[in-house]
């Protein structure tokens, strides 16, 4: 990592994304202190990161972190163990996630006996077991059905509303623009991209209008004259605005004209885009 | 399951060895015919168990025709014929059977009457019992070791050395690849990553090795329970054959059984010999700070291995020390005061088994301070290093890693 510097604010929900190599790991082995950096300092809560911060973080790692013969339960009550917590507050814990996520029956089981989704569970279980204010996810969702992917995603809102910071790494851009506030985008180990995802989306935004027409329409040289027709086929316009002019300005034209429109809506750049984007012109630079 | 198995594997081995050994010995009745009119107090004391009985016949002399119609038509499975004998050439004794004579029961035969023909020999000599008991007699030698009066003899303080140096060896190859793989296990499985910020890497690999450790003390001690109560309990149950197999093995072994008593009594000293407390404090430290050392390098082995195709390649250094300290400790048994005896139980890579093997000799005290000393230091040295290779390898996923990259990470 080269000169990486960033600000997380409590109780919100980043995204960290990056090329393969980036540095994301890399990143996230700093603050969860496997690593150390050869300069600079990183603060949690006013203080420089120590030890006593441990069990604040919680790290759920891309790749399934659990002990494949070992039972459900008894994996869960190590893992609480670890955090110091007694015998009797772990099993209450542990009886409350397996009942949240309905997975009481797989206590007695192995892992190994457990689908890659219900392993993925398990994990989720044991990283928020002990509550930490920072919540950091390595592909959470990787071998979750639809299903299962939403109770995650719910979990992870609940715990976002009861206060915990949570860093949510993936290559999923969808899951990106429906679950984070923020991202930080990292290239070769430096940032290349940070903010809040309307804002970033608006500063890379280009302008395109999407109009919904009743009826296939074929526009007029007047239109054309005025516009900068994108597309237009299928019920669907897409305008590109011209300078100063507004998405009003295309209603106004389009009306005039006597087309009959359904809705009407800007086009922003999806995270997906502005990754590929962005990343390519860092590497180009 | 395996604590509880082995012990009972090795009773039901024993078991079986006793009944094989009990069953191998042919179940004979011989008829003895003796011309010579010597024989018939040897014959009487010949008996093995059920399983080999001699019949004694009368002296008269019949012809081997009429004998054998003896035999057949008796229940006997062979004829034993000795003629009268020269005893400067003994020959003419001949065993008449339908089947072969087993090789244990001939041998059992010709040692039996050899005997009697060599003391017969002698008394015909005009040598008298004492004097041929004399030609038997074995001599050893007193020892004065610092002053100190030895009673019993060295070969317990080999066996002794031997054994403890044996469990040592054991315990280091086991439970140290024991270590390794679990530690690989935890790398390639990516637990260590959710672990290692839970606890610090260096806790995780001092705890994994305490912890088999413990283990395998527990198992050890276990073991030897089971195994000794076993064999306490075997002669409950199998007195009788275990009686058997003991009397083959000393009509076929002792000449003599004076030389069994003073074989017994050399045993019984020789364990008086022995200073148990230096001993036992000693095997528990050399036990200790041996698996220490040696789990160490595998833990720091098991950290950088990415899976089990690297593990013979990367064991390879560790394991060869301790083949070494084996074939030292046959040569420390036979001289524990030979320079390669010396050094070996100085190194803390052969000490743990040599220093071990030396100590019934009475090493100094001063070798074994320095032996301990340098053993406790390098255990020391060698957990820090291992922790620097542990911290690093644990983490480094998808790459083969080589020594020389394993020596970079001890100077990060």
């Amino acid at each position: 990592m080269q000169d990486v510097s960033l600000s997380l604010e409590k109780n919100k929900i980043y995204g960290l994304l990056g090329p393969n190599g980036a540095g994301k790991t890399t990143l996230i082995r700093n603050i969860t202190q496997i690593f150390f950096p050869d300069s600079g300092q990183i603060f949690f809560n006013g203080e420089k990161l120590s030890e006593k911060h441990q069990n604040q973080i919680g790290y759920m790692p891309e790749e399934r972190g659990l002990y494949k013969k070992m039972k459900v339960g008894e994996q869960l009550m190590y893992f609480s163990r670890l955090r110091n917590f007694t015998k009797k507050e772990a099993e209450q814990k542990i009886d409350f996630w397996l009942n949240k996520l309905d997975i009481q029956n797989w206590r007695n089981k192995t892992i190994e006996e457990l689908s890659k989704g219900m392993q993925q569970k398990v994990q989720f279980v044991a990283t928020v077991l002990h509550e930490p204010t920072l919540l950091i996810l390595d592909e959470p969702f990787s071998g979750l059905d639809p299903i299962n992917a939403e109770i995650i995603k719910n979990e992870i809102f609940e715990l976002h509303q009861k206060g915990t910071t949570i860093i949510f790494s993936t290559h999923r851009m969808e899951n990106v623009e429906e679950i984070c506030e923020d991202i930080f985008l990292i290239n070769n180990g430096k940032i290349i991209l940070e903010g809040n995802v309307q804002n970033i989306k608006q500063q890379y935004k280009k302008h395109l209008i999407q109009v919904n027409v009743n009826n296939d329409i074929v526009l007029n040289e007047s239109i054309h004259a005025q516009t900068d027709v994108i597309k237009e086929d299928n019920k669907q316009l897409i305008f590109k605005l011209k300078e100063e002019q507004k998405a009003n300005d295309i209603l106004r034209i389009l009306l005039q004209n006597n087309i009959e429109i359904t809705g009407m809506m800007e086009i922003l750049p999806s995270i997906n885009e502005i990754f590929i984007q962005t990343v390519n012109n860092n590497t180009t630079a | 399951m395996l604590t509880l198995l082995l012990p009972v594997l090795i009773g039901v081995m024993t078991i079986a060895i006793i009944e094989i050994a009990t069953n191998a010995q042919e179940k004979l009745t011989i008829a003895v015919k003796d011309e010579s009119g010597l024989f018939e107090d040897k014959f009487r004391g010949m008996d093995i168990g059920e399983s080999l009985r001699f019949k004694y016949l009368s002296n008269n002399p019949q012809s081997i025709d009429t004998l054998k119609n003896i035999y057949q038509n008796g229940d006997y499975d062979g004829l034993l014929y000795i003629p009268k004998i020269d005893f400067e050439k003994p020959v003419g004794i001949a065993y008449y059977s339908e089947n072969e004579l087993g090789s244990i029961t001939q041998e059992h035969i010709e040692k039996n009457i050899s005997e009697e023909i060599r003391r017969r020999a002698l008394m015909q000599r005009n040598y008298n019992v004492d004097t041929i008991e004399l030609f038997n007699k074995s001599i050893t030698i007193e020892k004065i070791i610092n002053n100190e009066k030895k009673k019993g003899g060295s070969e317990i303080a080999s066996i002794f050395g031997y054994a403890c140096g044996m469990m040592i060896y054991i315990f280091l190859i086991v439970y140290g690849a024991m270590v390794m793989k679990s530690i690989t296990e935890e790398k390639t499985n990516r637990i260590v990553e959710v672990l290692v910020t839970t606890v610090k890497p260096f806790q995780l690999m001092i705890g994994k090795i305490v912890g088999i450790g413990a283990v395998g003390l527990t198992q050890f001690v276990f073991w030897a329970i089971l195994t000794i109560g076993i064999n306490m309990l075997l002669p409950v149950f199998f007195g009788d054959k275990m009686m058997a197999m003991q009397a083959m093995q000393q009509s076929n072994q002792m000449t003599n059984s004076s030389e069994a008593t003073q074989i017994l009594m050399d045993i019984s000293t020789g364990f008086q010999d022995i200073h148990w407390f230096r001993m036992l404090s000693s095997f528990v430290f050399y036990f200790i700070f041996g698996y220490l050392f040696y789990a160490s390098q595998f833990a720091a082995i098991g950290a950088a291995m990415t899976d089990d195709s690297d593990a013979q390649s990367f064991t390879f250094p560790i394991t060869i020390p301790i083949i070494i300290s084996m074939v030292l400790m046959s040569v420390t048994l036979q001289q524990p005061f030979s320079s390669a005896a010396f050094w070996g139980s100085m190194l803390p890579f052969s000490s743990p088994i040599i220093m071990i093997t030396r100590i019934p000799f009475e090493v100094p005290w001063w070798q074994q301070l320095l032996s301990m000393f340098i053993l406790f230091i390098s255990s020391l040295g060698m957990i820090y290093i291992a922790a620097k290779i542990y911290r690093i390898g644990i983490l480094t996923q998808g790459k083969k890693i080589t020594f020389k990259e394993i020596g970079k990470w001890i100077f990060y």
